[in-house]
């Protein structure tokens, strides 16, 4: 069985940021561009290797539409475990054209005779959510996203998947290969890849491919055209509180994540169990959940 | 004396021994290369001395006694091939101090053996108690047989040997029995020599054999790793160097490296001896499966070693630093660990600690643009290409990022500026040092980072490099040199302490009466003990006087050591946790320290206290803060 795996570097958004204006793109403030690998893409990536280590036959194949030098993605897929790796290079197209870019995916997967395509649900850079549909549509195959459970049928013709909807809830579905998952992060945690591993992987050949070899004309047209771009409004700024109950390491994450906001009073009851059982019922009441 | 029949026998039993022996080398052999030249010297001073064994004062002395004893012994058998040229009186001294070793030998062997049986360890009955056994009855045997030989002998009372003469009383008067006990006596010797190298024996061979070939110091550096060859850490025993295996060999099972350590004590999945054995009894294991021809594969350490065991470690030291037997448990925990973060099983926290390093420079996983944001109302030089500075002040990661590290680099620039030195911060272009890289198993990083920061040191100019936090300063001291960085590096109180002096400076205010507990940080007490001790800053400089007494290496962990700020390995109690309740013995209104993790851990620690409602609530301040408090 052959996986392909669609991977994005993106620029590491947990820095300061700002918009280069002239170019229209997010950029990092006051420092050189640091390229990470976009998490959903690494997820999507472990559930590929996670049937490759349990089914024995399976070939995991990543690949990435970036300029020639943006290796990080498919440099970090060969050393958590690719099978091949493959660039092609968007050199003289625009990174925001999520539509081209998945005409161009969808013609070299066409060639690729691929069993599964998996990709992350959404980038954190763009966060538009539609690669996996898109490629899906153009190569007119069936389609699921927001995944967050992903396992073979017994005859590895199908997949089930289950997906996230909102508020929680959860869809089941069984799709016949070949198809697209999107998945959600959580369908498999992050898995550090090691700088020895990701300087061994840069030893390794990789697949370059350019527009011209797929048949693309030098001339590119645009076919989604970026408007404006801002910033997010500044989220009220929270300072850090540390809370006794936490770990160090616990304490840790709070830190890196800007702090909480203070806690509203009344998370704890006290008093007789009488009192506190009015409470809640109370609580209860007010929040609908009892008539 | 000897027949044809005993000679068979001796040679029998040196046959044994000898394959049980070399099948113990060959396990050593199968290591991966490692050059270590070994000292003669080291192994004699030890020896004789019996340094380390005598930090335990009882089981030490016994351990003496029965190493004397047996030497002691030896040496008499050897001369009594020879007994007609001694002097008499000079035989008779050696007689009378054979009889004086016998029964204190005897003493020294009860007591070890009812400390093993009492012991909670794991200790197979065949492996470690049965030599016990054998020895008692080596010592009674020889007794039995001068005491028949006394009756037979000699008429009178000789006062060179009490116990064969006591013995003597109860022998019958019979040369066959005689006969018959020396015997016994040779048997049991020769039991001896034919089990050594399968039970706990050995030692008397690999123990010795470590010490030859140990490192001189407790704690060295962890050596480099090439990293142009095979990925690195131990999937299997045979990633360990020759030296690794000899170690799990030469341990005795005496559980010393267990009592100190703080993931042991507080109950967290990890004891060090158990790693140590896992990795014996897997040798041993595999070794009987290919002479079975069951198992062909090498087993992985893996099988026998949980996660939780060495992601548990703070790498505080405590344990090579007691062993006995000069053990590196570190080193072969970190191995493991390497091994670990190679398949991508680093823990999930730990992970975003390294690509926080990797991505933003800080474990903490801030913005590297955020470096400066430490300095607040105090105002620290900043570097400058063109003006070479006396000593570049390195703030480190938790100086930087942490709100508690912060305000030790505060208290730092503030002392600093009051001494007029031409000292510099590198601001934004500082970089994690590689330390928590490097203790999480991410060799590879830290070469990296490493690599870096000597550039940078280089582009400035920097040859004096003074740091506030431990770990950054082991590691530019002892493991930057490792590739190429070669600097002086200080740790901060022994800087201003030093500074002071010099400038001949008085004007610290000693008016507080607080009572001030120091807490010694491993990575400056154990790993560093040939620095002065800021605990002695804290009484001559600052005149104050420090509760504690017990000697510095002796400190226990805090716990955020080894990368332990970025794991959480739930199971047990905290570490920072047993240390604050052994502080609470002495009920300081501070505790003091030297290092920001230990101020980080301990504020954890304490504000939990708090929360709880306990009375004793001390403030927990580095040792710039205590002194810039009385600039
Ligand atoms: S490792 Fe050292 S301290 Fe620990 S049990 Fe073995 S000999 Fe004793
Ligand atoms: S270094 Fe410290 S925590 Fe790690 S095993 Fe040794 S004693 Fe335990």
């Amino acid at each position: 069985m052959k996986i392909a795996v669609l991977m994005k570097p993106v620029l590491d958004c947990g820095v300061h940021l700002t918009i280069d204006d002239k170019r229209m793109e997010v950029a990092q403030k006051g420092q050189e561009p640091q390229w990470v690998v976009n998490p959903a893409d690494r997820s999507a990536l472990e559930v590929a290797l996670h049937l490759k280590y349990s089914q024995g036959t399976v070939s995991v194949h990543a690949i990435s539409y970036v300029p020639k030098e943006r290796t990080e993605a498919i440099y970090y897929a060969l050393a958590r475990g690719a099978d091949a790796g493959t660039i092609i290079a968007s050199e003289g197209a625009s990174q925001n054209d999520a539509a081209f870019a998945s005409v161009v995916l969808a013609k070299y997967l066409e060639r690729q005779n691929v069993d599964m395509i998996l990709c992350g649900n959404e980038s954190i850079d763009t966060a538009m959510a539609c690669m996996g549909p898109f490629v899906a549509q153009r190569l007119g195959l069936p389609h699921v996203s927001q995944a967050v459970s992903l396992g073979l049928t017994s005859d590895n013709k199908s997949i089930v998947v289950q997906r996230r909807l909102e508020k929680g809830n959860r869809e089941k579905l069984e799709c016949p290969l070949p198809a697209v998952v999107a998945v959600d992060p959580m369908i498999a945690p992050l898995r550090y890849a090691s700088v020895y591993a990701i300087n061994n992987a840069g030893n390794r050949d990789l697949e370059q491919v350019s527009l011209e070899e797929l048949g693309f004309k030098s001339e590119i047209t645009c076919q989604t055209e970026l408007e404006k771009i801002t910033l997010p409004r500044p989220r009220p700024k929270r300072t850090f509180i540390p809370d006794a109950k936490l770990s160090v390491a616990e304490r840790m994450k709070l830190i890196r994540s800007g702090g909480i906001a203070k806690k509203k009073d009344g998370d704890t009851l006290s008093g007789s169990p009488e009192a506190i059982a009015d409470a809640i019922f109370t609580f209860l009441q007010e929040k609908g959940f009892l008539g | 004396m000897l027949t044809i029949f005993d000679i068979l026998l001796l040679f029998i039993a040196l046959a044994v021994c000898s394959s049980g022996l070399a099948q113990r080398w060959s396990a050593w052999q199968q290591g991966r290369p490692e050059n270590r030249p070994g000292s003669m010297t080291a192994i004699l001073s030890y020896l004789i001395s019996h340094k380390k064994i005598l930090r335990k004062t009882g089981p030490g002395i016994a351990h003496l006694v029965i190493f004397w004893g047996f030497v002691f012994n030896v040496v008499i058998l050897i001369l009594a091939q020879f007994h007609s040229t001694l002097p008499l009186m000079v035989a008779r001294t050696l007689a009378l101090t054979a009889d004086i070793l016998g029964i204190a030998m005897l003493g020294a062997v009860l007591f070890l053996l009812v400390r093993r049986l009492k012991s909670p360890r794991r200790t197979s009955f065949a492996e470690a108690i049965i030599p016990f056994f054998l020895i008692i009855l080596i010592i009674l045997s020889g007794f039995l047989a001068a005491g028949v030989w006394m009756a037979i002998v000699y008429g009178d009372v000789p006062w060179w040997s009490p116990v064969g003469t006591a013995l003597s009383f109860i022998s019958p008067f019979s040369p066959v029995y005689m006969l018959i006990a020396i015997k016994i006596h040779f048997f049991f010797i020769l039991l001896f020599i034919a089990i050594l190298p399968f039970t706990l024996l050995r030692h008397v061979i690999t123990t010795p054999l470590n010490i030859y070939y140990k490192h001189h110091h407790p704690l060295s550096p962890l050596p480099l790793v090439p990293l142009d060859q095979s990925a690195p850490g131990a999937d299997t025993y045979r990633d360990f160097t020759w030296k690794q295996i000899l170690d799990v060999e030469a341990c005795t099972m005496c559980g010393r490296c267990e009592e100190v350590c703080p993931a042991s004590r507080a109950q967290k999945p990890l004891s060090p001896h158990k790693i140590v054995r896992s990795i014996f009894d897997q040798i041993g294991d595999y070794r009987l499966h290919k002479k079975r021809g069951i198992s062909p594969a090498i087993p992985r350490l893996g099988e026998v070693i949980a996660p939780d065991e060495i992601w548990s470690c703070t790498t505080c030291g405590a344990c090579n630093y007691e062993c006995p037997s000069h053990l590196d448990i570190i080193e072969k925990i970190i191995d493991l660990r390497r091994n670990e973060i190679e398949q991508g099983n680093c823990p999930t926290l730990g992970a975003a600690a390294l690509e926080g390093m990797v991505n933003r420079g800080n474990p903490w996983a801030l913005p590297p643009t955020d470096r400066t944001a430490w300095v607040g109302q105090v105002s620290p030089s900043l570097i400058e290409k063109t003006e070479t500075v006396e000593m570049l002040y390195w703030v480190g990661c938790a100086g930087a990022y942490d709100p508690l590290g912060q305000e030790i680099s505060r208290a730092m620039v503030t002392v600093l500026n009051s001494t007029g030195v031409r000292y510099a911060v590198l601001g934004n272009e500082e970089r994690c040092c590689g330390d928590p890289a490097r203790r999480l198993g991410e060799e590879g990083l830290f070469q990296d980072i490493c690599r870096k920061n000597i550039i940078t040191f280089a582009e400035y100019g920097i040859s004096t490099i003074v740091t506030n936090c431990p770990h950054c300063f082991n590691i530019f001291r002892n493991e930057y040199p490792l590739l190429g960085g070669e600097f002086r590096v200080l740790h901060h109180a022994q800087y201003l302490a030093d500074l002071w002096v010099k400038q001949g400076r008085t004007d610290l205010q000693h008016t507080s009466t607080e009572s001030i507990f120091y807490h010694d940080p491993c990575y400056l007490a154990r790993y560093n003990a040939d620095i002065p001790n800021a605990r002695r800053f804290l009484q001559n400089n600052l005149a104050v006087d420090v509760l504690n007494s017990s000697a510095p290496e002796k400190t226990l962990c805090c716990g955020g050591g080894g990368g332990q700020m970025w794991i959480d390995v739930h199971e047990g109690d905290r570490i920072e946790n047993v240390r604050i309740a052994q502080i609470e013995e002495a009920t300081p209104d501070t505790v003091a320290t030297a290092c920001p993790y230990c101020k980080i851990m301990f504020d954890t620690a304490l504000s939990s206290r708090a929360a709880r409602g306990e009375k004793w609530t001390p403030r927990i301040k580095d040792v710039a803060e205590l002194w810039a408090e009385r600039l």
